[in-house]
């Protein structure tokens, strides 16, 4: 319940310093929108040519590339920005107000800015129309492939979440992290890849390196059924145990060694 | 001994039980010593710096205390170790029967934190959007915190102040509403780091008159660390000073002042001024503006004062203390 409450005051609270800033940030929708547009347009070109790549028609691809929006979206808003503030936080000694108070501290930095506005907002245009181009009856997705590939999205974006801020946490050694979470925005330069088409060790390094590709290709791949949904399940499964424990080691150890800016 | 009388001194000596004790208290860091960037990544030499060493002091409920000292003298280190955000190297803390660096949540109720050159309050919100927040965690009922914002905005005179963006608030006025941020869920301890750094002289005042009943009529403990001497005077009782990582003294402020003070300030205008030969016979002639201003040794301010008002046509006279600036100077200095 305090939990809740805590979600509910931190949604409010951003709801209202979005709302104060909200003639800004437009640009973020003239450029996602335009993007859809040549990604789109790219797919049309290349499957003028062939028929498929991989396993994957045109429409397979376009509702791979939909699946890679949706995640960036909720990555972008639930994760990115809320742990590049806490950076920040670091930087300027501001965390030292969250450590001095009766917070689940952990569960305050995940909460405490992330824009439900901001993120319909940005996701919304975009998404529409890639919801009309998509043929949705013609996917090859059962009930049991579409609940597997859902559950890989979902703990694919717990992968994704566990490394973002594990890029923000080293802002505690380094002062900054500004260009380490870079990183992230490299590792997902490209999502939109037909899993089964990649190298057989590059498969793998996905789910190390590229978890972005697991909330995207992977579910994609499980949801169409390409992939073998119990496997694929087991492997993500296991990737995001291994993940946490990292993750949960990292926050320790950055606490521990947490020294405050000096004021 | 009857029922009165026993509550009497049961309570006596609760106010007197220490709530914060602090044992031999160190805390090194660890500091990169290469110069060279390659050398330094291949092989990382390091130096260990002690910036608290050995300390040890106690403080009681309702106490007001100023912890004193030049930059990097570890005053700052100290507190953010009672805060819980810095963990000792060596040493034990106690605040309120609980380790701070536990960060338990009993524990962090029990205390408030404000600095002066962070903003504890969302700088695009409005105070009272923030406070909402602090109501929640701190989870103060809603009929309580309405009343007590209300009433400590108006000890701050900031009741217009409180829905209005922080980022478009002055200075002073964004203080004294982190101020209340801090205090809102009535802490036993309250932190203050810099309170009035950059505020004007009517702002620090406001502050510190209220610093001081925050401690009288809550008995709040207030341990404040501030290089305004003004602050100390005003809000403390008692003074740590703290330099190069050991306590240089630990005592009453007035004590201080009374130990330290060697020497008196006579600031005299005469009629018809005197040579400086003939002032400097009684002391220091250390200004000579619209009159002149005598430092002359305490023990002999009594005389000098009767020989300056027998001998010479005063037409105004004012004797002043050591100010505190010099007596911390001439601690720092050894002597």
């Amino acid at each position: 319940m305090r939990y809740l409450r805590l979600l509910y005051v931190n949604a409010v609270n951003t709801f209202r310093r979005d709302v104060a800033y909200f003639a800004e940030n437009w640009s973020n929708v003239l450029s996602t929108l335009l993007f859809t547009l040549t990604a789109v347009l790219a797919i049309e070109a290349i499957f003028t040519n062939v028929n498929t790549i991989g396993s994957f028609d045109k429409n397979d691809v376009l509702f791979l590339m939909f699946l890679g929006q949706v995640s960036f979206y909720l990555i972008a808003r639930v994760s990115f920005v809320p742990a590049t503030e806490f950076a920040e936080e670091v930087n300027s000694g501001q965390l030292d107000f969250y450590l001095t108070r009766p917070v689940p501290l952990r569960f305050f930095i995940y909460t405490k800015s992330i824009s439900f506005l901001i993120m319909v907002r940005d996701s919304l245009p975009p998404l529409i129309p890639l919801t009309f181009i998509v043929d949705w009856t013609a996917l090859g997705v059962t009930g049991h492939s579409f609940l597997a590939g859902a559950v890989i999205f979902l703990l694919g974006m717990v992968i994704e979440h566990c490394m973002v801020y594990m890029l923000a946490l080293t802002s505690i050694w380094s002062g900054s992290s500004n260009h380490t979470l870079s990183y992230f925005w490299a590792s997902r330069a490209e999502n939109r890849m037909p899993y089964e088409n990649l190298y057989g060790w590059f498969q793998g390094a996905v789910f190390l390196g590229l978890p972005a590709l697991l909330s995207s290709s992977l579910a994609a791949s499980v949801m169409l059924g390409y992939s073998p949904a119990a496997l694929r399940l087991a492997q993500v499964l296991a990737a995001t145990v291994v993940w946490l424990i990292v993750h949960n080691y990292a926050w320790k150890k950055a606490m521990q060694t947490y020294s405050s800016a000096s004021s | 001994m009857e029922k009165g009388h026993a509550d009497v001194f049961i309570c006596i000596i609760m106010t007197h039980q220490p709530i914060i004790r602090v044992k031999n208290l160190s805390k090194h860091f660890k500091l990169r010593t290469n110069k060279n960037i390659l050398t330094g990544i291949w092989r990382p030499e390091y130096k260990t710096v002690a910036a608290v060493k050995d300390i040890s002091f106690e403080i009681t409920k309702g106490e007001s205390v100023a912890f004193l000292g030049p930059n990097g003298a570890g005053k700052t280190t100290s507190t953010k170790m009672m805060t819980g955000l810095l963990y000792p190297t060596t040493g034990t803390i106690e605040i309120l029967g609980h380790a701070p660096f536990d960060r338990k949540p009993q524990f962090l109720r029990k205390i408030g934190l404000v600095m002066g050159n962070k903003a504890g309050l969302n700088w695009d919100l409005t105070a009272r959007q923030s406070f909402w927040l602090l109501q929640n965690i701190y989870e103060i009922e809603e009929s309580m915190h309405a009343a007590r914002v209300m009433e400590l905005a108006s000890m701050l005179k900031v009741e217009n102040k409180l829905d209005q963006q922080v980022r478009r608030l002055s200075l002073g006025e964004r203080m004294k509403l982190e101020l209340i941020g801090a205090i809102l869920h009535d802490p036993e301890v309250l932190f203050l780091d810099e309170p009035t750094i950059g505020l004007d002289v009517d702002a620090k005042r406001t502050v510190r008159k209220f610093l001081r009943k925050v401690q009288k009529e809550y008995g709040t403990t207030i341990i404040l660390t501030s290089h305004d001497m003004d602050d100390i005077e005003e809000v403390s009782d008692r003074v740590l000073v703290i330099n190069d990582g050991v306590i240089a003294y630990d005592n009453d402020l007035k004590k201080l002042v009374k130990t330290y003070s060697r020497h008196r300030y006579v600031r005299v205008l005469f009629k018809q001024p005197p040579s400086d030969a003939e002032l400097e016979k009684l002391g220091t002639l250390t200004q000579q503006d619209s009159g002149v201003l005598l430092r002359v040794e305490t023990k002999k301010a009594p005389a000098a004062i009767a020989e300056l008002t027998t001998k010479y046509e005063v037409e105004d006279i004012h004797i002043e203390s050591t100010p505190l600036e010099t007596i911390i100077a001439d601690i720092f200095a050894g002597s």
